[in-house]
């Protein structure tokens, strides 16, 4: 049986209308409602099935930030994890940490817990970068399944997800990193009682920087700004005013 | 001797001859529907309630017309030509009314339904002195984002939010989910400005809550469903922000449960309760049934939803994982899921506002929304449902639990003309039991054309003296009975 490694990332919650903070350096993060990364809780539920298929013998979910980190651990341990890794750090998670030091971090986990299958969310919705996953395999120098619509660890396959629909690969072997996509499950809510013995099981803190010296990629971000909004629409009387408009004004038909 | 409102609307003019001098008075474009026998169906999202049960279909050959004003000067001429050809009168938001409170009652007459969406604009936001100010056809969920978007909360939620209109909240006095949290219609509506239908403006408006000057004017208004005048404009009060918000829905064995539940959320979580709904599993049956939408709760008897927006240091999480840990051991429920994010929140809230569209989708079907003691509901609901039970009818019931409003519904698989037949079953019965039980028969969703014949059962309503007081008022606002005839008080 396998042991998994998830990462599990705390984002601004995705029904939430974000803002730009003042100085338009970054998105305002105060009083804003947080929430696990939707890609992470795929994830999640994609090892806890492991698990109950009886394919995984121990979850690890790991997640990096601050404090406030270990709140949306205790959610996936609800879901199913079986202990959880935090590592903490002050730089901001949306914006200052980048893919490429979270794939150095896991990495560095990795090589002490040996995770046979690791799975990360595809993207977080707050950076939108989409690649750590693979910087991960790199780091971890094993194969990678990316976009992935279904798991199969006894075929070795796994389903992903392209621009064209879908395609099966085949993997050689165990380890490997899988990155999850949206069709890959249908995440499980957490239960009350789940949630009160999440409270009991193991949670290990570990600073970023006694993992990895140099965290930083080069990137800094220079500005911030909101999209244009969209022009109001106008109310046409009638079906002929529509037609007329879109023939003279838009000039598409 | 009461003075009677004056007989309706002597001799019956067609309405042809009104659609010139309406234009004239409405100049924008298509500010004056009418029937067109060669478009039938135009107005019917305006002279029918959108659950198909009141008001009529639009065949082209009715005789109400449908007005939307750009302005309260335009509201104005509208209510001075209806004056002065006795027309009804039938004010119009988001016609989301679920007793009829907003749809002309027959095609035959000649009537005006006014709609107020184009009066839509937010006048002023003041984040210190945290009001709103704003036209009467502002749709709810508008009004709730800019609230938001200046870190405040508008008072008012409810299931229709995404197309009711604030005035219609005002006119129907609406509850919504957040009632006991942040209090009714009244507690929060600091002014209000409406048209009277000689056409005159009764100035209401104030920006501030406190006032010891005499009887409120403006509460006349609220719940008076359109039968005195147009509210064009309102002031509403805001409330801080939530610094934090969480959600779970608890699996409660009992209503006595629910009851030990309510009472934990009060003692483990403070004030910062906002919501307290309950289904029964019969309702989640009913959803999951007709709507594709995944039930997250665990099998119980009842489902009690509890929301919590903390404004206090102590987040929202630890508040509902003490309620949690308190309910789970003492029995006040046996199971639960926690909203993990907005999105499982919504989804759960999805599956609560689900239960009156689940209902909905049957052909025959009753909704009654009660006040009424806790130790009351199951006992309406088991009469209930040994009195459908041979039809094949099915009683599911929900509400909210804090403020002890039941929502009981009957459906029946039967075609749609029994309706009436098989309403025999419930009625008078449900009614004559909460007026035995000191009830309310509209808790939050009016009275219209459903319940007007029982204005003077309610509990707190002045019985038959309250209700001829209730005329009196009418006749003073609208002596010519042009506002919304038949509806809150039956036409005599």
């Amino acid at each position: 049986m396998s042991r998994v490694m998830v990462g599990v990332k705390r984002v601004v919650d995705y029904a939430v209308k974000v803002r730009v903070a003042s100085d338009k350096k970054a998105v305002d993060l105060a009083n804003v409602k947080m929430s696990m990364n939707p890609f992470c809780e795929i994830a999640v539920e994609e090892a806890v099935r492991l698990k109950e298929a009886k394919k995984a013998s121990e979850i690890i979910a790991v997640s990096i930030g601050p404090k406030q980190a270990q709140e949306t651990l205790r959610t996936a341990l609800a879901m199913g994890c079986d202990r959880a890794i935090h590592i903490t750090t002050d730089l901001r998670t949306d914006q200052e940490l980048g893919p490429k030091g979270v794939a150095k971090l896991l990495a560095a986990v990795a090589e002490k817990e040996s995770p046979d299958v690791v799975i990360v969310g595809k993207q977080a919705i707050d950076g939108d970068m989409g690649c750590t996953g693979s910087m991960l395999a790199a780091y971890m120098d094993v194969p990678q399944c990316t976009f992935a619509a279904k798991i199969d660890l006894d075929a070795k396959t796994v389903e992903r997800e392209t621009d064209a629909g879908t395609e099966v690969v085949s993997f050689p072997s165990l380890p490997a990193v899988f990155t999850a996509d949206l069709r890959l499950n249908e995440p499980r809510y957490a239960t009350l009682p789940n949630i009160m013995k999440a409270k009991k099981k193991k949670m290990d803190t570990i600073a970023a920087a006694d993992l990895v010296a140099d965290l930083t990629d080069g990137n800094t971000v220079l500005e911030v700004f909101e999209p244009a909004p969209r022009a109001a629409g106008v109310l046409v009387d009638d079906v002929d005013a529509l037609v007329d408009k879109l023939k003279n004004e838009a000039a598409v038909i | 001797m009461l003075r009677r409102s004056p007989p309706l609307l002597s001799p019956l003019s067609p309405l042809s001859q009104h659609l010139a001098p309406l234009s004239s008075l409405l100049p924008s474009p298509g500010s004056v529907l009418s029937p067109s026998p060669s478009d039938p169906g135009r107005l019917t999202p305006h002279t029918r309630c959108w659950r198909g049960v009141h008001g009529f279909e639009d065949d082209g050959r009715g005789a109400a017309a449908v007005l939307r004003p750009s302005c309260t000067a335009e509201v104005q001429s509208v209510l001075r030509y209806a004056t002065a050809h006795r027309l009804p009168v039938i004010p119009q938001g988001g016609n989301t009314s679920l007793v009829g409170s907003a749809v002309p009652a027959s095609p035959a007459a000649p009537s005006l339904v006014v709609c107020l969406g184009r009066l839509d604009k937010i006048h002023e936001l003041d984040q210190t002195e945290a009001y709103l100010h704003c036209q009467a056809g502002a749709v709810l969920k508008d009004l709730q984002a800019a609230a938001d978007d200046q870190g405040l909360h508008f008072p008012l939620s409810l299931g229709s939010e995404g197309s009711c209109q604030i005035g219609g909240n005002v006119a129907t006095n609406a509850g919504g989910s957040y009632f006991e949290r942040y209090g009714s219609i009244s507690s929060n509506l600091l002014g209000l400005t409406a048209v009277l239908p000689s056409g005159e403006i009764l100035d209401l408006h104030s920006t501030l809550s406190k006032s010891s000057a005499g009887p409120s004017l403006r509460s006349l208004f609220v719940g008076s469903e359109g039968t005195l005048g147009i509210v064009t404009d309102v002031c509403f009060k805001l409330h801080p922000a939530p610094a934090s918000t969480e959600l779970a829905l608890f699996s409660v064995p009992s209503l006595s449960a629910a009851s030990s539940l309510q009472a934990l959320a009060a003692s483990t979580c403070g004030g910062a309760v906002s919501a307290l709904e309950i289904m029964d599993d019969r309702v989640l049956s009913l959803v999951s049934e007709q709507l594709p939408l995944p039930l997250p709760a665990p099998p119980s008897s009842y489902h009690v939803l509890v929301e919590l927006h903390s404004h206090a240091a102590s987040s929202a999480r630890e508040s509902i994982e003490a309620l949690a840990a308190a309910a789970l051991s003492g029995g006040a429920a046996s199971d639960g899921v926690l909203a993990s994010s907005g999105k499982e929140a919504a989804a759960i809230w999805g599956v609560r506002e689900a239960c009156g569209v689940a209902v909905n989708a049957f052909p025959v079907k009753f909704k009654y929304d009660f006040s009424l003691p806790l130790a009351k509901w199951e006992e309406i609901a088991a009469e209930a449902r040994g009195r459908v039970e041979g039809e094949g009818g099915r009683v599911v019931t929900w509400g909210h639990l804090g403020d002890r409003n039941i929502h009981l519904n009957v459906v029946f698989d039967a075609d749609s003309s029994r309706q009436e037949e098989l309403a025999g079953l419930l009625e008078p019965f449900v009614y004559d039991f909460v007026e035995a039980a000191g009830g309310s028969i509209s808790a939050e969703h009016g009275i219209g054309v459903c319940k007007a014949g029982r204005l003077d059962t309610v509990a707190g309503g002045g019985g038959e003296r309250g209700v001829a007081l209730l005329r009196q008022i009418k006749a003073a606002f609208d002596p010519l009975g042009i506002m919304n005839p038949g509806k809150l008080l039956q036409i005599e």
